[in-house]
């Protein structure tokens, strides 16, 4: 468990009423906070993050009966996706924040998020080749099926990428 | 899900751009994970694991028409509640 300061300063953060206010209590934060605990409010932050980004993937009551989007074969409704287009939207805002790259901060994300797939199947009890499937596809070794990828980053960073290509092209 | 002109054509657009800067269609990707890993009987959880995952690596491909609409004020709130409740669950806060 982090020092009180750090999970204060977390909370500063996830319970701030909009992104922006969240930014700024992470800046906040790097004043207040030592390089070292500053690194741990940041691996906290990224956990929390990406398992928010899971939830907000899961489907809700009331998405049921909307019009969905076939999506790699997981029906999303319109609802879904434009939960995970927030949480996208905000990330270059809160890795800027935190005094990070965006390829930096991507690149953490994707192993929070190995690090996320690797408990469900350790302790969550969802043990079977789903959850080797989606550790290869975030990004350490690729599937056999699979054409090498040749640019544009992995796991996380090339969703983070799309995002950033789409903003300049509006 | 309705027809939309400008989103629909700028998922098109967007849909083989990559393929101009050396990356592979995106689509490909999603459709070798669907055939290779997901099977009728998974649940939702598994697949929705996969369907994460791949969504990941493929850039976000399906979800493009949303990704270039700006959200909207509600998907923000949702996005800050659900954070609210992940951070307080790990730290057993009250929320």
């Amino acid at each position: 468990m982090p020092e009180q300061i750090v999970i204060d300063a977390v909370l500063s953060w996830a319970n701030a009423t909009d992104f922006t206010s969240a930014h700024k209590a992470v800046k906040k934060a790097r004043d207040l906070l030592s390089e070292t605990q500053f690194s741990v409010l940041i691996s906290e932050i990224a956990e929390i993050n990406v398992e928010s980004f899971v939830q907000l993937c899961m489907p809700r009551e009331d998405d049921n009966g909307e019009a969905v989007v076939e999506f790699e074969g997981v029906s999303f409704s319109e609802k879904q996706a434009a939960r995970l287009s927030a949480w996208l939207s905000d990330q270059e805002g809160l890795g800027e924040a935190l005094g990070m790259s965006l390829d930096s901060w991507s690149s953490l994300l994707t192993n929070k998020m190995q690090k996320l797939v690797t408990n469900l199947k350790e302790n969550e009890g969802i043990n079977d080749a789903s959850i080797d499937a989606a550790q290869k596809l975030l990004g350490t070794s690729s599937p056999v099926s699979f054409e090498p990828r040749k640019s544009g980053g992995q796991g996380f960073a090339s969703l983070l990428a799309a995002k950033s290509f789409n903003k300049k092209n509006k | 899900m309705k027809f939309s002109p400008v989103r629909d054509t700028l998922s098109a657009a967007l849909g083989v751009a990559p393929m101009y800067v050396g990356l592979p269609p995106f689509g490909l990707i999603g459709t070798a994970a669907k055939k290779a890993f997901i099977k009728e009987n998974d649940s939702f959880v598994k697949k929705a694991l996969i369907g994460i995952a791949a969504m990941i690596a493929s850039g976000g491909a399906g979800l493009i028409p949303y990704i270039v609409a700006a959200p909207g004020q509600e998907a923000q709130k949702d996005v800050q509640a659900c954070r609210t409740e992940v951070a307080n669950d790990r730290y057993g806060q009250k929320i």
